[in-house]
């Protein structure tokens, strides 16, 4: 959720704070340069730290823009490996606890095989047969119990 | 002339062979998908109050007797011999026809207490046994049928008993044969686990009586 979440953020550039603050700083430390005409040589000098200062940061941030901007498709690639993951990790919870049902993504088939706890149809049908023929001495038991007789 | 003397002679016939003229014509009629309907309410019916009345007889009473539209029946008995009420409702039914039969072609006075005894049978099973409507309607139809049969066909009051005990005594053969299906559910399974012979057997010896009775009856064949 947070890579999609910053891959939003960073596809964007109104929205993209990062760019707007290295634009920000961009323009300030323009700002601040084209300023500075009347300072002394420490001034000077710390106008060229901070310059060079900013510029490294400038360099950073547009580094850093670049980096986002060259790797949303790496991002994209990202988010779909985790939502594979995500599907691979709930397979695998389904088949430590037994489940029957599945997820209902499209690849179901090449997770079939995994779902070896399943019961099958057979034994469903000899559960429910089981548990029939229990009823029937639960409803032998109740006529005995009223002391009635059915008779067909 | 010849048109008289063929319906004369084919009276003859039928009267000589009353009792083979009644049994094709029950056959044909337990065929006919409509009007074997009531007939299926009857023989359920006679099968039901077979199993109450055996509950009477042996000590025991009659909680309840529901019919369905299908022709099947559950009569819900307390007490009694399970023994015999588990026989008796096949064997029942074979001797309510078997006795209709008979006494329909003894005299006409005969007739008449039949019909009335079924329908007292039939009032007091309304009164006292029946619990649904389903039932209830059933039973006053089959009231209204015998009803109708004594007050406007005393004429051929006779032969319409005859064949309704006929029906009757032809169900009383083939039903106990769907007893046969596997699941081991019924009368026939009821008294397979009360006697350890196995369900066919009971299927076949009412079967048999069935068809005894039948027997008796062709042996037995008068004019009316």
């Amino acid at each position: 959720m947070d890579i999609s979440s910053n891959t939003a953020f960073t596809s964007q550039p109104a929205s993209n704070g990062s760019a707007i603050n290295g634009s920000a700083v961009n323009n300030v430390g323009q700002s601040q340069n084209t300023n500075r005409t009347d300072n002394d040589v420490r001034r000077d000098r710390v106008q060229n730290i901070q310059p060079e200062q900013e510029q490294a940061q400038q360099t950073q941030n547009s580094s850093r823009e670049q980096r986002f901007e060259a790797n949303e498709e790496t991002l994209a690639l990202i988010e779909e490996q985790y939502q594979a993951s995500q599907e691979q990790n709930n397979t695998q919870v389904l088949t430590r606890q037994g489940a029957i049902e599945s997820n209902t993504s499209g690849n179901n088939n090449s997770q079939s095989n995994t779902f070896y706890d399943q019961p099958t149809q057979q034994n469903n049908t000899a559960i429910s047969a089981y548990q029939g023929v229990d009823g029937i001495s639960q409803r032998e038991s109740i006529e005995q119990q009223f002391g009635v007789d059915l008779y067909a | 002339m010849y048109s008289f003397l063929l319906g004369n002679i084919l009276i003859s016939f039928i009267s000589r062979h009353r009792f083979w003229f009644i049994l094709a014509l029950a056959i044909v009629i337990t065929r006919l998908p409509i009007i074997s309907i009531p007939f299926n309410w009857l023989e359920s019916y006679f099968h039901e109050i077979s199993h109450g009345l055996a509950a009477l007889i042996s000590s025991g009473k009659i909680v309840s007797i529901q019919l369905f539209l299908n022709g099947a029946g559950l009569c819900t008995t307390q007490g009694g011999s399970r023994f015999l009420i588990s026989f008796m409702g096949y064997f029942g039914a074979t001797l309510w026809g078997f006795t209709i039969y008979s006494l329909a072609q003894e005299s006409k006075n005969r007739t008449k207490a039949v019909t009335v005894f079924i329908l007292l049978l039939l009032s007091i099973s309304v009164l006292l046994w029946v619990r649904d409507l389903l039932t209830f309607f059933i039973v006053v139809l089959l009231f209204f049928i015998f009803y109708l049969k004594w007050r406007y066909q005393k004429p051929a009051l006779g032969w319409i008993l005859q064949l309704t005990a006929m029906v009757v005594l032809l169900n009383s053969i083939l039903s106990p044969l769907h007893l046969l299906d596997g699941r081991h559910l019924g009368d026939g399974a009821a008294l397979a686990n009360l006697t350890f012979l196995p369900e066919i057997v009971w299927v076949i010896l009412w079967s048999a009586f069935g068809l005894f009775a039948l027997y008796l009856l062709s042996k037995k064949g008068k004019r009316l």
